[in-house]
């Protein structure tokens, strides 16, 4: 027999008895043997396993629900946006805007709906920016100017009382004591106490001690917005305390000053502020090192 | 005529059936035919997905032509720039019994070059000499699996070996 087929036919396992004899006496037959028997290293079943019925059924079920991936990726997406969204509103929400002025010292405020604060020196705003437009509500110690934008109530709270407003010009002092509402423009309500009262354009209100007066305004808009301090009767050293405010200085003046005080001094110029108060007064003053100022009684 | 009881295979319990059956096949041919490196297992599932998408579509019958023309495509799509390669399992040393450290060396020799021959083989005479010697396959069998005579996948399954043998006979024992 040829070898050729003597080996095809090994091939196929179809050798006779004596053909298989044939075969192993074959010089090559032990290497064949082992092609054979080595060619099971290369097996597909080992190399190439696919995973059992209940694996890839497993996959089967993962892969019907991602089919429509792009419903799952949208609205992971928007989930993400959404968490993000109710974070930072949330961090947003306890987040208060604070303005704060110091001595001499003056801020113009715009709020979110474009509503104009101006504050007056050693005074705090605080409102909250986030909650600003269901809520204009803003804390306020010291003076301020307000020229409200038309819309929902706003409210300023103060130690002493609260106002309210829509939409109108108006100033609030509450300093110590005090408690001044002067309203330039529309109407204000303003609360102290248990009580509230209406007070329209061109009026004033003033709690002292408990009991609220209501006056009419003397000037168009507040005094210290026109960089000038008004004052009508005033007692002398509440004119030096303003003045002393304004400039950031330090004034020492006689004793024994019972005068009362009617005008008004500017603050861009020390010196013409000083002659607008010592002047009517027949006092004569001195201008030193140091932000200090002596005021004296002219000499006779 | 006979007609299938079945119209299709949309059912879990015929479906598994017809994984355990040709799986394992289809993937042993992706293997020995294109090599590992394109994952014939992962093709194999990929086509078996692919069927239970259009079990509706396929005849119980036309499922085995089906998947292997599925799983075939999906190589043949990758396969342009890659080179065969067939991984072989590793020698371990329980393997053989008479363990001398130069009777391993040279299995180990004799596996590289035979991996290596292997993979250059001719796509069809690799896939026809493994289905047989490996798988198990009858001629007739394997003829049948690649869609040739009995006489043509003998001649392969020869000229497989011959190859094989030539480039393998310097190794040989002594």
């Amino acid at each position: 027999m040829e070898k050729v087929d003597l080996i095809k036919k090994w091939l196929n396992n179809d050798l006779s008895k004596a053909e298989l004899e044939a075969f192993n006496a074959m010089e090559d037959a032990a290497l064949y043997k082992e092609i054979v028997a080595e060619a099971q290293r290369f097996s597909g079943a080992t190399n190439a396993k696919v995973p059992s019925y209940e694996a890839f059924d497993k996959k089967l079920s993962e892969h019907k629900n991602t089919r429509t991936p792009w419903l799952k990726i949208i609205s992971g997406m928007a989930a993400v946006l959404v968490v993000g969204l109710a974070l930072f509103t949330l961090i947003n929400n306890n987040k208060t805007t604070s303005f704060r002025t110091d001595l001499a010292e003056k801020e113009q405020i715009t709020l979110p709906d474009n509503s104009r604060v101006d504050l007056n020196e050693l005074s705090e705003l605080e409102f909250n920016s986030a909650k600003w437009r269901d809520n204009r509500m803003l804390n306020l110690k010291g003076e301020a100017f307000f020229d409200v934008e038309k819309g929902k109530r706003f409210d300023v709270n103060t130690n002493l009382g609260t106002v309210s407003v829509l939409g109108t010009e108006f100033n609030v002092l509450s300093r110590d004591s005090i408690f001044k509402v002067s309203c330039y423009e529309g109407l204000v309500q303003v609360s102290y106490g248990n009580k509230t009262i209406k007070l329209p354009a061109g009026t004033e209100f003033l709690l002292s001690s408990g009991t609220g007066i209501t006056t009419n305004i003397s000037v168009a808009e507040p005094y210290w917005l026109k960089n000038m301090s008004v004052f009508k009767n005033a007692i002398f050293p509440d004119v030096i305390k303003e003045l002393e405010k304004q400039y950031n200085i330090e004034v020492d003046i006689p004793t024994d000053i019972s005068m009362k005080f009617t005008g008004a001094f500017e603050h861009n110029n020390l010196d013409n502020a000083l002659k607008s108060i010592t002047k009517p007064l027949n006092l004569t003053y001195a201008i030193l090192e140091n932000n200090k100022v002596i005021i004296r009684h002219e000499a006779q | 005529m006979t007609q299938p009881i079945y119209k299709d295979i949309c059912d879990k319990f015929r479906f598994s059936k017809l994984y355990e059956k040709y799986a394992q096949t289809l993937s042993n041919i992706l293997y020995y035919k294109y090599g590992d490196l394109l994952n014939p297992a992962d093709k194999v599932q990929e086509a078996f997905i692919k069927l239970w998408e259009n079990c509706a579509k396929v005849s119980p019958e036309a499922a085995k032509s089906f998947l292997y023309t599925t799983a075939n495509n999906m190589m043949l799509n990758e396969v342009k720039h890659q080179k065969v390669v067939l991984n072989y399992q590793k020698v371990k040393p329980k393997d053989y019994t008479n363990e001398t450290p130069e009777f391993i060396l040279r299995k180990k020799e004799f596996l590289k070059k035979f991996q290596n021959v292997l993979s250059q083989l001719k796509e069809e005479e690799r896939t026809a000499f493994l289905l047989s010697k490996v798988d198990g396959k009858t001629h007739k069998e394997v003829g049948e699996i690649l869609g040739i005579t009995k006489k043509m996948a003998e001649h392969r399954i020869y000229a497989a070996m011959k190859t094989l043998k030539e480039h393998l006979e310097e190794l040989k024992q002594k």
